[in-house]
């Protein structure tokens, strides 16, 4: 088995580059929701990556194999990739598992010679290292990674968000406030930017947000993903959350809203204050019609327990926060956008 | 959190087993939690609620001793949580079948890891403790795998002939593999009816 060849990167680097081309136009060719593709034997028959060795093997045992029988050939190589690849290993073990309901014997000693979880703990260890460091202060991890699959995957997970970290990409940005008239002559503050929310499938979501509202992801019901899937939603930008967390300038007050589709257009709202409440807070919604704001509901809110406001139809609306002790009002604006896309 | 130096933040993390908790803890999580959304966000933005449980899990393994002993120069502590974050998150991509084009759905579309590794890794060979280890490992792999695959076709309900056809086997070595399961199992079941097991 050519497994004990230990290859020269270079050319690896080159055939795995080569390959993952080929498998990328295949996936594409593969009819939506299939389970797995395969290599065809059109591929170039010197090295499989993740997708294809997992392939090969279920062929193996399909009764109606996608492409056939995998040759010798093709077998030995994903025995070969899976003996270098504990991602791989794992996913063929939940796959029986799944199956079968029974676990595989041996997987954990399996994953033990791998000695991946150490190597993967360790791995912050070499950001920033040139090369020539890596080797020599961290030689049992430069050789891992020179022959682990799954672990050179993840090393280069680990170096782009080191990247993206070090330009600055995952610090938070803080929610921008410009100071408003209300009705009354008080002074507001209103955050700068709109947020977008729409219900889509089922699911209410948050599609754009100004800046400083953080976001927790959606949350998406079974039901609504199976089938044809959504080609239709494709013009949409995607949903970015259902609930958001939104610090109240420096009061040491957090909202935070959450979102909750009601029917097929309509959107219900919760809001729910957080932080060091000095008197008593309220939070009223309006509408905007035109130049007029109408109020939708007001309630005298307290720190932790939410306020509810529902049924709220696609428009334009204002939610103000209020604490009257330190005469702080809040105002964030956003829009419940139409499912169809059309202007609310 | 940038305000408060590393080494205080790992004394921080490390009082969550030791109480009575820092009272910054939650602070501190919080704000490494809110990074791991940022991350999320942008790397796989199709995991949806997945990335709850990635955060939820990594939380937890954030606060344990064995694991923050992995942290050997605490200045790195924001690298080490990023990265125990991601491989939280990548592990769950894989546990939950995210499909397998784990490279497409996470690092995007345009990001060859192989290319993005290229210059930044050292040409190292194994040590001949490794080669040895790797021989080993590919041996009980390639086991692994006929097991999987005489299992699968059993639950097929081929018999042993046929099963030995498709993997080019005998069928002796079939029955022999079946029955090796069969008593791992029975060892198995007899662990779990002793009393104290």
């Amino acid at each position: 088995m050519r497994s004990a060849s230990w290859r020269n990167p270079t050319d690896e680097i080159l055939r795995r580059r080569h390959i993952q081309r080929w498998a990328a136009v295949y996936r594409a060719e593969a009819p939506a929701g299939c389970l797995y593709t395969i290599a065809g034997p059109e591929a170039d028959g010197d090295a499989v990556n993740h997708d294809e060795s997992i392939a090969i093997l279920l062929d193996a045992v399909a009764e109606k194999p996608r492409r056939g029988r995998p040759t010798p050939d093709q077998r030995r190589q994903a025995e070969e990739h899976l003996s270098r690849c504990s991602d791989c290993c794992r996913v063929l073990s939940g796959l029986h598992e799944r199956a079968t309901g029974e676990r595989l014997a041996d997987t954990d000693r399996i994953m033990e010679l791998f000695g991946c979880e150490r190597v993967q703990d360790e791995m912050h260890l070499l950001v920033g290292l040139s090369p020539s460091r890596m080797a020599a202060e961290h030689p049992h991890l430069a050789r891992h990674l020179g022959w682990c699959h799954a672990c050179r995957d993840r090393f280069a997970q680990v170096l782009q968000v080191e990247d993206a970290a070090a330009r600055g990409e995952f610090e938070s940005a803080r929610a921008r406030w410009r100071e408003a008239v209300g009705a009354l002559g008080e002074t507001v503050r209103e955050l700068v930017g709109q947020a977008v929310v729409q219900v889509r499938m089922g699911v209410a979501a948050f599609t754009t947000v100004p800046e400083g509202l953080l976001l927790s992801p959606a949350l998406a019901p079974a039901a609504a993903w199976r089938g044809a899937g959504p080609p239709t939603e494709a013009a949409f930008p995607p949903p970015l959350g259902a609930r958001a967390e939104l610090p109240l300038g420096d009061s040491g007050l957090v909202a935070e809203i959450g979102l909750n589709a009601q029917g097929t257009d309509r959107v219900g709202l919760e809001v729910t204050l957080s932080g060091a409440a000095h008197g008593p807070l309220s939070v009223s919604l309006r509408a905007l019609a035109g130049d007029r704001a109408e109020l939708v509901a007001s309630e005298t809110a307290r720190v932790e327990k939410p306020v509810v406001f529902r049924g709220l139809v696609p428009g334009r609306y204002v939610l103000d926060i209020q604490e009257k002790q330190r005469d702080l009002r809040f105002r964030v604006g956003f829009e419940v956008a139409s499912p169809t896309g059309a202007s609310g | 959190m940038s305000s408060t130096a590393p080494e205080e933040v790992v004394a921080i993390l490390r009082s969550a087993s030791t109480p009575p908790p820092d009272p910054r803890l939650d602070d501190v999580l919080e704000a490494f939690r809110s990074q791991w959304r940022r991350i999320a966000r942008r790397k796989c933005p199709g995991l949806l609620e997945d990335v709850d449980d990635a955060i939820q899990n990594a939380s937890l393994k954030l606060l344990l001793p064995r694991k923050l002993a992995t942290l050997k120069d605490p200045t790195r502590i924001e690298t080490w949580a990023r990265t125990l974050f991601l491989n939280t998150l990548l592990d769950l991509a894989a546990d939950r079948q995210r499909e397998f084009s784990r490279r497409a759905t996470l690092g995007g579309p345009g990001d060859d890891p192989e290319e993005f590794l290229r210059d930044r890794l050292p040409s190292t060979g194994p040590s001949l403790e490794e080669e040895v280890v790797h021989r080993e490992r590919a041996r009980f792999v390639i086991e692994w795998i006929k097991e999987f695959e005489i299992m699968q076709l059993k639950s097929r309900g081929l018999p042993d002939k046929e099963i030995a056809d498709l993997l080019g086997l005998t069928p002796n070595a079939v029955r022999q593999q079946l029955k090796r399961r069969r008593e791992d199992l029975k060892r198995a079941l007899g662990k779990l009816e002793e009393p104290d097991g």
